[in-house]
């Protein structure tokens, strides 16, 4: 062997070595340098996981404060799916615990291994939080688990904080309740910067949900480090929650009740009166609204039927849904005072008094001969033809003008007026309808509930579209009418209006003409605290132009309706012995046809109106209640305005109200934040919503339509009654 | 040959001291240690400790002390080890080589009996010996090694096909034991350090290509014929997978996670005691085979090719010792320790980055355990034995 050959020899290892060693320097670069973003990713995403710590709901007030919607912290059970997979005997636990729980809650179906297991696969809890498996625990079995501890591993009881209404069932339908998110809305919000959680509750109606943004506050994160078995190794960041902003409203809790109170006797009553030619008087429900005419405030938002928001804590059950939504239970989610629409009927003169003045086919002074009947212009029918129009039982009011048009409630008056503006030599055709929409109707007020209606104010373009879409339903809309806007002028027909609109309409009358936006937000503040976030500042909607000639007119034609003699609310006032001196109180009664029962093909009862507002000078109020079905305005909303009155008439003000029995005020815990887990992982508490428990929440919302009487009118032809 | 006075130059600290008369003379080797190479070698074994500790401590405090200690207990005996290895002359060792060989051959016997081998990890590769577990195969490396070099400077540079045969079957006999103990890492390593030293021997240009022909050939067999388990042919073929990410014990699940841990140290790496897949305990046998993952994450590009700088400069240095070597027996040893430890540090590395098949090669002064520790010492300590005794 050569010593050249040699020198090669070595020099060749010498070089391999070098060239494999450059190989794993260009492997390195390649790994940490060129491609160490997506390593990077892929690491931090295998070690860290966020868990979500939610954050308590703020709570609902009323304008003076009291809580309405609290927080409560409830005891549940939690299995915690990470640490039992770490016991040996999980099915001895989960044994033990369906034991337990069956022995100490009375469930509809008992627990076993299986049922309990088949919990914890929800998927809507993350892995990494405890799922719950019972809810509303007794303390007995909290503190036999907590003194047990060592037999149940994996298992902890809990508080878990879920709404309360510590006023029960006062303005359900104002406050709403929460349930579990609804996949769109998780979808929606899905990129938002805080986004939900799937098993997240949410206000599901009413101010639960027209503040959801408010109320939901920010849920706080905790990042764990969990090793390659999803073992939690530590704790790495914790942002603690922060609680949602109390919401306080504009609603007197006070005058809630009264309305409320008013609303109950009112249905009760009125199926106390005499039967009639449409038969017996059964009324199903029923609206009652009272506003601030000075600045929109609603202190009072009553419907009826009603229901109890605590049915949905922590889920309401199946049944219970079921029952609640069946058609015999007269929709008690629907809020009537926004979403049910019914014909205003002689309530509605007050827009075609303005109507009339405005075109002049009446001045304040003009004096009509009220014979009980009219007749329309030019009408070659002849009285079977639809050509005579008879006032509410034929009654003739003789000479009548603008005041004791109103006073009386003369429907020939208005017939004159809504036939002379379609047909007159002053004819302004859509005269009504204009004053109609500057007053608010036909038009969603703006309110901040979700499911607002917004009426209907027919027009003939409008009716015409109706009738093509649904011509059996429409059946003379084809063409409007002389006669048609004769029913127009008494509020029938071919309008409806909700009772928030109603009452609305009358407090900007009251207020000389200033349409405010009603709301239902005084303020907004942080949880548990006098530091205001926002307040809500009035906000006009609309003026509509009343010269005070035509105001001193009208007034004193409203003050007369309970007042005069032969005011037609004049009865229920002087027979409730209401001082009218003390409190005086303006206002117009209303009777309004109703659709026919679709069931049987008969007329339906009349629906019963009441609008007042007072002081009258000054006013405060203004109030509009409507029951379906009832029969005349002054024989039973009336009495239930004069209801709602008559505390402040006597009283100066609304008797407080109580908390239900006593005990919620003082079962209800101060809840400032998360409370702490009694045992174990202290991962999963606190949030203003229930977990799912035994029963099944609703995920589809409840039918937002109104019940009876509420559709656009039906037929142009039908005589309209005043009341 | 290798010369003493070779231009590669005259060693480490030998510059200016001629006048004390003790360059060339017998009680003076101790003069000429090449602390380049001892000083890679510590520094290397330094970082290894490092690792083991923070691949082995736990995610979070109380953090765990038993294998850094057990590991430093191991770096004590290599040092011992490695001191003998330097002080007794080489030539000595020589001397006794072949029956070093044949006590590694013989140990390599013993461990296929049953009740006294072991067997862990399905390899039957380890003596109990008390609380310790003696590993045959790591012994035998450097046991193969002494035998061969010895047997080649015997035939003294001319190996025709008899004395290729001898040597070939010196290799062939222990290859054979670790392989029945399904230790194919170590089969490979003979397969490296084998052809190296013959190259270096002056075996034949034909004869060594139709042993390449024949590795090829026996390479291709042994796939192909079922002798391998299935997770042994997976971890030989997941590197050429690389975008399967597998689970649990999978190896492509462990190479995509020692992927994620390099990777993610990116360029200065994310710091001792920070990464999440090491402190995690992410990437599986992370303290023994998978180590370089650690220095990659905590201490990045950075880190990692400082690390492997180290060891080619260690490399260099025990390449360097081969050509200055008095001897044929001493160049012989440095190059076939140098192809163990460069096969080593590529195999181990590159399979951590994917380049290599997944094989249970440790690297050297880094993995966790007792004999590769030990033997890898004893190996520097004859290369440090034979530069320091290049004179004498």
């Amino acid at each position: 062997m050569t010593r050249d050959s040699n020198r090669l020899r070595t020099a060749t290892v010498g070089l391999v070595s070098i060239s494999l060693f450059a190989a794993l320097f260009a492997r390195l670069w390649f790994l940490q340098v060129m491609n160490a973003g997506t390593y990077d990713k892929q690491a931090n995403f295998a070690a860290y996981k966020t868990v979500v710590v939610p954050a308590p709901r703020g709570r609902i007030l009323d304008r003076n404060g009291k809580v309405l919607v609290d927080n409560k912290s409830y005891s549940i059970i939690t299995v915690d799916t990470q640490e039992l997979q770490n016991v040996k005997q999980s099915d001895t636990v989960l044994s033990r615990l369906a034991t337990l729980l069956n022995q100490y809650t009375q469930p509809a179906q008992p627990y076993t291994v299986d049922t309990i297991r088949q919990k914890l696969h929800n998927k809507q809890v993350s892995p990494y939080k405890p799922v719950p498996i019972a809810t509303n625990i007794p303390q007995d079995l909290e503190v036999y688990l907590v003194q047990h501890a060592d037999q149940f591993p994996a298992v902890a009881a809990q508080h878990e904080t879920l709404r309360a209404y510590p006023y029960g069932t006062l303005a359900a339908q104002v406050l709403g309740y929460v349930g579990p998110i609804p996949e769109d809305q998780y979808t929606v919000h899905e990129h938002d910067k805080v986004p939900y959680q799937k098993d997240d509750d949410v206000g599901r109606t009413g101010v639960e949900a027209a503040f959801e943004n408010d109320l939901r506050g920010t849920p706080g994160t905790k990042t764990i480090e969990v090793d390659r078995v999803g073992r939690i190794v530590r704790t790495v960041k914790e942002t603690p929650p922060i609680p949602g902003d109390d919401v306080y409203l504009t609603i007197d809790a006070n005058a809630q009740a009264v309305a409320e109170k008013g609303l109950a006797d009112g249905l009760a009553n009125a199926a106390k009166q005499a039967c009639n030619n449409l038969g017996c008087i059964k009324p199903p429900a029923g609206a009652l609204v009272a506003i601030d005419p000075n600045n929109g405030q609603v202190m009072a938002l009553a419907s009826n039927p009603t229901y109890d928001p605590s049915w949905f804590v922590p889920a309401i059950t199946q049944d219970r849904y079921a029952q609640l939504t069946s058609p015999d239970s007269h929709f008690p989610f629907t809020d009537r005072a926004i979403a049910g629409q019914y014909p205003p009927g002689s309530t509605f003169k007050l827009i075609t008094s303005i109507a009339g003045l405005r075109s002049g086919v009446i001045t304040p002074t003009f004096t009509y001969g009220d014979s009980g009947k009219y007749v329309i212009n030019g009408c070659k029918g002849g009285d079977t033809g639809g050509c005579t129009k008879y006032g509410d039982g034929k009654t003739a009011h003789g000479n009548v003008d603008l005041t004791r048009a109103l006073t009386v409630s003369s429907d020939t008056y208005y017939y004159r007026i809504g036939d002379d503006l379609w047909d007159g030599p002053a004819a302004n055709k859509e005269a009504i309808q204009q004053v109609a929409t500057e007053f608010g109707f036909g038009q969603k007020t703006g309110i901040e509930l979700p499911d607002e209606q917004p009426g209907f104010v027919g027009t003939p373009e409008s009716l015409k579209k109706l009738h093509d879409k649904y011509p059996a339903a429409y059946p003379y809309g084809d063409q409007w009418y002389s006669g048609t806007n004769a029913n127009l002028a008494i509020g029938q027909d071919v309008i409806t209006v909700t009772p928030l609109q109603l009452a609305n309409a009358y407090a900007t009358f009251a207020n000389g003409g200033t349409r405010y936006q009603p709301t239902l937000l005084l303020k907004v503040a942080k949880f548990r605290s006098d530091q205001v976030v926002r307040t809500q500042q009035p906000k006009v909607a609309g003026h509509v132009d009343i010269p005070p000639d035509w105001h001193s007119a009208m007034l004193s034609g409203f003050e007369g309706v309970t007042a005069s003699g032969e005011g037609t609310a004049n009865g229920a006032f002087s027979k409730a012995g209401y001082p009218l001196s003390q409190y005086p109180v303006a206002g117009k009664t209303g009777t309004s046809q109703n659709n026919t029962d679709p069931k049987t093909g008969h007329p339906l009862q009349d629906n019963s109106l009441f609008v007042g507002f007072g002081p009258a000078g000054t006013p405060q109020y203004a109030a509009a209640a409507i029951f379906e079905q009832a029969g005349y305005g002054a024989d039973v909303a009336a009495p239930a305005i004069v209801d709602f009155f008559m505390p402040l008439a006597k009283q100066g003000g609304f008797p407080e109200v109580q908390p239900v029995d006593g005990t919620a005020a003082a079962t209800v815990s101060p809840v400032a934040g998360p409370s702490a887990a009694i045992s174990g992982d202290s991962s999963t508490n606190g949030n203003g919503g229930g977990t799912t428990g035994a029963t099944i929440a609703p995920l589809e919302s409840p039918d937002p339509t109104g019940a009876s009487g509420t559709s656009g009118g039906s037929g142009a032809g039908t005589n309209g009654t005043g009341g | 040959m290798a010369t003493a006075e070779s231009s590669w130059g005259t060693g480490f600290g030998a510059h200016g001291r001629s006048n004390f008369g003790l360059r060339r003379a017998t009680a003076a080797p101790w003069r000429h240690l090449d602390l380049v190479l001892l000083s890679a070698v510590g520094i290397i074994q330094a970082v290894g400790l490092l690792m083991v500790f923070s691949t082995t401590r736990g995610p979070t405090p109380p953090y765990k002390y038993g294998f850094v200690t057990k590991q430093a207990l191991f770096v004590a005996i290599g040092l011992v080890v490695m001191a003998v290895a330097t002080f007794v002359d080489y030539r000595r060792v020589r001397d006794y080589a072949l029956f070093i060989y044949g006590l590694g051959v013989f140990l390599l016997f013993v461990v296929l009996v049953p009740g006294i081998g072991t067997s862990a990890k399905g390899h039957q590769s380890w003596i109990s010996l008390g609380s310790f577990q003696l590993q045959p195969s790591e012994f035998c490396k450097l046991s193969v090694i002494v035998g061969i070099a010895a047997m080649a400077t015997h035939f003294h540079g001319d190996i025709d096909l008899r004395r290729l045969g001898v040597l070939l079957a010196m290799a062939v006999v222990p290859m054979m034991l670790v392989l029945l103990q399904g230790d194919l890492g170590t089969t490979l390593v003979f397969l490296v350090v084998v052809p190296t030293i013959l190259v270096v021997a002056g075996a034949k240009g034909k004869h060594l290509a139709a042993l390449l022909g024949l590795a090829i050939l026996a390479g291709a067999l042994v796939l192909g014929s079922g002798m391998l388990h299935k997770y042994q042919q997976d971890r030989l073929t997941t590197f050429l997978h690389q975008d399967e990410t597998g689970n649990g014990q999978t190896a492509a699940y462990n190479l995509n996670q020692a992927k994620i841990a390099i990777g993610s140290g990116k360029f200065f790496g994310q710091g001792f005691g920070k990464g999440t897949q090491t402190r995690l305990g992410n990437v599986p046998e992370q303290h023994t085979d998978f180590i370089f993952t650690a220095v990659g994450e905590q201490f990045g590009f950075f880190g990692s090719a400082l690390l492997m700088a180290l060891f080619c400069l260690a490399v260099w240095r025990i390449w360097r010792t081969s050509q200055l070597s008095r001897d044929e027996f001493g160049t012989y040893l440095c190059v076939g320790i140098l192809a163990m430890l460069v096969f080593h540090t590529f195999e181990n590395a590159g399979m951590t980055m994917g380049i290599m098949p997944i094989t249970g090669i440790p690297l050297p002064f880094m993995s966790y355990g007792g004999s590769s520790t030990v033997l890898n010492f004893a190996a520097i300590g004859l290369v440090l034995n034979v530069h320091m005794r290049r004179f004498a």
